[in-house]
């Protein structure tokens, strides 16, 4: 159907600025349903900035097309209405509010929905991360690193988002809890919600997306499959600089590689 | 037309105008005058340093009964008291400055409103001020034998002395200690970086308006020849602070402009509206209320930026003025300490913030004359342990020590005295100056004017030699185009060269880099790699935080590598890099 | 001092007390929630005072057309701004805050109370009616500043207050008014007769405060403006208006404001201006929570109150002196305990 050629998310020539200095510079990306884009690159290049942008947080020339529709004159607190939502590290919690206060809070743009539905998704939340059924009333500011991470997430599940966009959710985060959360991210894709992944962790990133896009300076400096950014040593060159004597990302990442046309081997997507 | 000739305008029609007004007209001019004075201090507490007093028009009202008392009771001179004036309101100031301005934000609004309130009623209850029936028999004003007792001449005296504030407002923001004053807006963490005390420059601000409040109240009390409480209460104070914000907080003109509009406003508004709607004395505070609203909802800034733009540009900074000579190096000096000595060292350094421990036992040491780079992924603590070494945060544990005395616990405008300076990684520079005032500011505890000597312009001299220095430390980083644009108008990559030079400024002995290299363009970058290295070649000693590993390697002698909040590498840069753990720690598992 | 002078303080300071506690309360939800000092607290309690007087005393409620003034201003100001925008959406919502409640109030007031009424009904006509002036009051004084600084705001409300005691002075005259007393007998303790302005002001004061504690511990609506006051951001990506949180604190503060008077209404004869002193002395409490924490605003403004009643005793001419001068060291010892935290890290 033609439709799910569409994408879900479409930016046109994204521009931002702070006062007369440029974050962002003519970016255009794409998100399909169902999908992890990721969009990876070093410190400073503007990840974090493009996802405000999108969610609306911040003004920029150029536009932001969700599910065919300008977000233009869409202020931010309605985006999630339409399925937009956006977690970022766990400064936006509500630090002396409790874990379960959070993620009710999550549930607040599906309020109309009762009760019984908010409790049902909280207690899907709760099985996908014990931890925060164990911390259920402590103060939200009382968690780890980790945790607030988790409860972050948590809380955009609550809202049974579209397009779920993710601003580095590794960030600070044990190996072992990377794991869990990329996991649930691969979940999340299979049950149908797109996703738009910033990282730093260019590794775990381009292991679970279907495409990448390197930022550098507010501009979108390569992009292509996940598994082709993998092996091109220009990303491991923009984190760790020239000659360092690093091996290109692909022979780290531990799936079964099946070599394409051009040689170039291809990981499969580690199904979790 | 310049802008110059534009202020001479206005004056001369300020000059003209008592000839074709009326006398009474040519007292509402008085009083925005007298308003216009206190509306001056206002904006440079309340515009400038950023906090909020509802209290001025006691200070007001100090001065105005110094005259009063002390010409009537006392017989002394209009001259005398004119000192004594000044003199009660800038004491009171520095006393309750010294209590209530290390209070933040509210606290500090409502000492203020406390302040305001109990000297209304303190003036109101002393039998020798006359009670709430006042002080009168003033009299006239005589000052070298000229009399000041009709309109026009108080007037002229009032105009006067309005522009005789103005110039030294105006040449105290433009001087070592108003650059610190300016920093205060944005926080106390950038000016206590360059060695400011905030505290005292606070109490100065508070002080120098409660000087011109108090003159203020001295010409009041001659110009009505009578004093009572009433004027100088609440709700005249509340007055004060409504004509600076109005007027437009962000520049001194917006003073005048605030109380001249406040003022006219309430006149005709007194004036046309009983005519118009039949009620007397209802309407005019409806109408005001509503306008004022109105006038906010279209022009937070205030109106004075609105008439500015009708105005020719001010001219750019004279930069011809900037040759003569240098400051002399600074005490602490950059000779190398002997080689091998630990400048800065860290040892079992924790930091907790509630359940996170974001520094976890770190240990490390910088050598006279190294640079080392603090590196690791996002969230690996480098910031924190910046802000620890800097004095920005308290350690929960450890000692850290600077030529081997301890700097953990100190203030860090104290670790900037004994010769640290740093960059921020969220830029901090005062946006509406220009780079070289922001640079000028890295050299503040190099100067040592004050304030009195600032408005009156004596520090010229070592004003020059500080600005000469700055413009040094701006060639040096490539920056000399930019030397008289606003600091906010610069690309985020300038900002933080910017920020570089600034600390460059203070001739620190450590120089602690915060990212420096972020945004900037690879040849940006080589310059200043360049420039750190012939740093280090002087005997700079370097901490830096950054991310391009590529610009890491041309600078560093060591690599410190943090994840987690602990220290994972130590040592030589080729050896780190090859590490399996720290390559494992960048691009992740 | 005798035991009966001292008890009698004791009760006209708690009486006051909580009274000053629920504004101390209003003022800490608003600015929280909006970073807006909200001077004209004061008025709210005057103009829902005046209006049971003018109930009593059987005139028209003047307030309401004052109420169905703002209703249609700022009606009037957001159809233009939407018709600009051309952006209907919640357009009905809107409306029925801003027009069809202060109307429906107006009504009910104009035509539903009169001097007839029992006094309990006039209490409500006059409560409806100023609670239903926040949304307008919200959407013509502050939704235009949005982002502006605090500064800017408190100057905003500042005007805002001038602008509504001027509106007072219109609609109620320079005569003040005091409510009348309620004269069931109090309880004992001891062998002291509690009055009983005393209990209803104590108990009602209790009951709202119960009722905002559940509002805000229970209900999504009431958490979700906690939520705005911690974090504006991410209350935005959760889906809640700051806006809308916004203007429903203002409601709020309008409510309590109002109940406020007619708790305070029998105890003192109350004027059109005498608004500003009662929301500066919730003020004083407020400011000791920091203005951030109800438990030490409610501590605060309690003190407010037994100073103020005990200093009347002692020296009522310096009573306003010595409360406002005591304020100094109180406010010293609060900044010392609470350290003034930069808002940026560095």
């Amino acid at each position: 159907m033609r439709e799910t050629n569409e994408p879900l998310l479409r930016t046109r020539a994204l521009s931002a600025y702070y006062g007369k200095v440029q974050a962002l510079a003519q970016v255009e990306l794409e998100v399909h349903p169902a999908s992890v884009v990721t969009v990876i690159g070093p410190n400073g290049a503007g990840k974090s900035t493009l996802l405000n942008a999108i969610m609306g947080l911040r003004r920029t020339t150029g536009a932001v097309v969700y599910g065919g529709k300008d977000m233009g004159r869409i202020p931010a607190e309605q985006r999630l209405a339409h399925g937009l939502c956006l977690v970022t590290e766990g400064r936006d919690l509500f630090g002396t509010m409790s874990v379960r206060d959070n993620l009710e809070l999550g549930f607040y743009s599906r309020r109309r929905e009762g009760r019984e539905r908010m409790r049902a998704e909280l207690a899907r939340v709760f099985a996908l991360f014990p931890r925060l059924g164990e911390r259920e009333r402590q103060l939200a500011h009382t968690l780890s690193g980790g945790e607030r991470q988790m409860l972050v997430l948590g809380r955009a599940l609550m809202a049974r988002p579209r397009l779920l966009m993710l601003d580095e959710p590794s960030l600070g985060l044990a190996p072992l809890v990377v794991r869990e959360v990329f996991a649930s991210i691969v979940q999340l894709r299979r049950e149908g919600v797109a996703i738009l992944l910033v990282e730093q962790n260019a590794r775990a990133a381009l292991e679970v997306a279907d495409y990448g896009y390197v930022l550098e300076m507010g501009a979108v400096r390569t992009q292509g499959p996940a598994g082709q950014l993998a092996g091109d040593r220009r990303i491991v060159e923009s984190y760790l600089g020239a000659g360092s004597g690093a091996a290109p990302l692909r022979p780290l990442i531990d799936a079964p590689a099946t070599p394409d046309a051009r040689g170039m081997q291809q990981p499969e997507l580690r199904a979790a | 037309m310049t802008r110059r000739s534009c202020v001479a305008v206005v004056l001369a029609i300020a000059a003209v105008l008592p000839w074709l007004a009326t006398p009474y007209q040519v007292t509402v001019l008085s009083f925005i005058g007298l308003y216009s004075m206190v509306a001056l201090g206002l904006v440079l507490l309340t515009g400038v340093a950023g906090l909020i007093s509802f209290g001025q028009a006691a200070f007001v009202g100090i001065g105005a009964y110094a005259a009063a008392y002390l010409s009537v009771a006392l017989q002394w001179g209009a001259a005398a008291t004119l000192l004594a004036a000044v003199a009660a309101s800038s004491v009171c100031a520095l006393c309750i400055g010294r209590l209530t301005l290390s209070m933040g934000g509210h606290y500090l609004s409502l000492a203020t409103l406390a302040w305001g309130i109990s000297v209304y009623y303190a003036l109101g209850q002393i039998p020798a001020l006359g009670g709430f029936n006042g002080l009168g028999g003033i009299p006239p004003l005589m000052l070298a034998g000229v009399s000041f007792a009709s309109e026009v001449p108080m007037y002229y005296l009032i105009l006067g002395c309005l522009c005789v504030g103005l110039v030294l407002v105006r040449n105290l923001l433009d001087s070592r200690p108003g650059r610190a004053i300016r920093a205060l807006r944005s926080g106390a963490v950038l000016p206590e970086s360059f060695g400011a005390d905030t505290l005292r420059l606070k109490v100065a601000a508070f002080a120098v308006a409660a000087a011109l409040a108090g003159v203020s109240g001295w010409l009041h009390a001659y110009m009505q020849r009578f004093v009572n409480p009433t004027p100088f209460g609440l709700n005249m104070g509340i007055e004060y602070l409504f004509m600076a914000v109005i007027g437009g907080v962000g520049s001194i003109f917006g003073a005048v402009a605030g109380a001249a509009l406040v003022t006219v406003l309430k006149q005709q508004l007194q004036d046309w509206l009983p005519g118009l709607l039949g009620q007397a004395g209802n309407f005019e505070i409806v109408v005001f209320g509503a306008l004022m609203l109105f006038v906010l909802a279209r022009a937070t800034g205030g109106v004075w930026p609105l008439l500015s733009r009708c105005m020719p540009a001010a001219p750019p900074m004279d930069t011809g003025a900037l040759a003569g000579t240098a400051l002399v190096p600074a005490q602490h000096g950059n000779g190398p300490d002997g080689e091998g000595a630990a400048l800065l060292s860290v040892a079992g350094v924790v930091k907790r913030f509630g359940g996170l421990t974001a520094v976890d036992s770190v240990s490390f040491d910088v050598r006279a004359g190294e640079v080392v780079a603090l590196l690791g992924p996002n969230g690996a603590g480098k910031s924190t342990m910046f802000n620890l070494v800097s004095g920005n945060l308290t350690p929960s544990a450890g000692e850290i020590r600077m030529r081997g005395r301890r700097i953990d616990g100190l203030r860090s405008r104290e670790i900037a005295a004994l010769g640290l300076a740093r960059t921020f990684q969220h830029v901090k520079l005062a946006g509406d100056m220009s780079a070289l005032e922001n640079v000028a500011m890295g050299a503040y505890l190099r100067g040592r004017s004050g304030l009195l000597g600032a408005m009156l312009r004596l520090n010229r001299a070592e004003e020059a030699a500080l600005r000469q220095t700055a413009a040094r430390q701006l060639a040096r980083c490539g920056l000399s185009e930019c030397v008289t644009e606003l600091a906010a108008n610069l690309p985020l990559g300038r900002q933080r060269t910017l920020e570089v030079a600034r600390a460059l400024c203070a001739d620190p002995a450590l120089l602690l880099l915060d990212e420096p290299a972020a945004g900037l363009r690879h040849a940006e970058k080589d310059e200043l790699a360049r420039l750190l290295g012939q740093l280090r070649d002087e005997g700079v000693t370097i901490l830096i935080v950054d991310h391009d590993m590529e610009f890491i390697m041309k600078i560093a002698d060591r690599l410190v590598v943090m994840r987690f909040g602990q220290k994972i590498a130590d040592g030589d840069p080729g050896d780190v890099r090859r590490d399996p753990v720290v390559q494992e720690a960048y691009l992740g598992a | 001092m005798d035991a009966g002078t001292f008890q009698f303080l004791l009760q006209d300071g708690i009486t006051s007390g909580a009274v000053y506690v629920l504004l101390a309360m209003a003022l800490v939800m608003v600015f929280t929630v909006t970073r807006i000092v909200m001077v004209p607290q004061g008025e709210f309690v005057v103009f829902s005072v005046l209006t049971v007087a003018a109930f009593q005393q059987g005139l028209a409620p003047r307030l309401a057309w004052i109420v169905v003034g703002a209703a249609l201003v700022a009606t009037a100001m957001e159809l233009a701004q939407r018709w600009i925008a051309r952006d209907a959406a919640g357009l009905a919502g809107r409306l029925l805050a801003l027009l069809a409640l202060p109307l429906a109030a107006a009504a009910l007031a104009v035509w539903a109370v009169d001097q007839s009424s029992p006094y309990a009904w006039q209490c409500v006509g006059a409560i409806a009616l100023v609670t239903t002036l926040g949304p307008p009051v919200y959407r013509i004084a502050f939704r235009p500043l949005a982002g502006a600084s605090p500064l800017v705001l408190l100057i905003a409300a500042i005007a805002l207050h001038f602008l509504l005691v001027g509106l007072g002075l219109f609609a109620f005259g320079p005569e003040g008014s005091r409510l009348p007393g309620f004269t069931f007998e109090g309880p004992r303790i001891g062998d002291f007769r509690v009055s009983a302005q005393t209990v209803v002001v104590v108990a009602a004061s209790a009951m709202l405060i119960g009722a905002m504690l559940l509002f805000f511990g229970q209900t999504l609506a009431g958490k979700a403006l906690r939520a705005t006051a911690v974090s504006r951001t991410g209350a935005r990506l959760v889906g809640i208006s700051p806006d809308s949180a916004g203007e429903l604190s203002l409601t709020l503060a309008a409510l309590v404001g109002a109940v406020s008077g007619v708790l305070i209404g029998p105890a003192t004869t109350l004027y059109y201006d005498s608004g500003f002193i009662l929301g500066l002395k919730g003020f004083v409490g407020a400011i000791f929570g920091g203005l951030a924490g109800y438990a030490l605003a409610a501590t605060g403004a309690l003190g407010v109150g037994l100073l103020e009643a005990f200093a009347s005793f002692w020296a009522s001419a310096y009573k306003e002196i010595i409360v406002f001068t005591l304020i100094v060291p109180v406010l010293m010892w609060r900044a010392l305990v609470d350290p003034h935290v930069d808002e940026e890290a560095a």
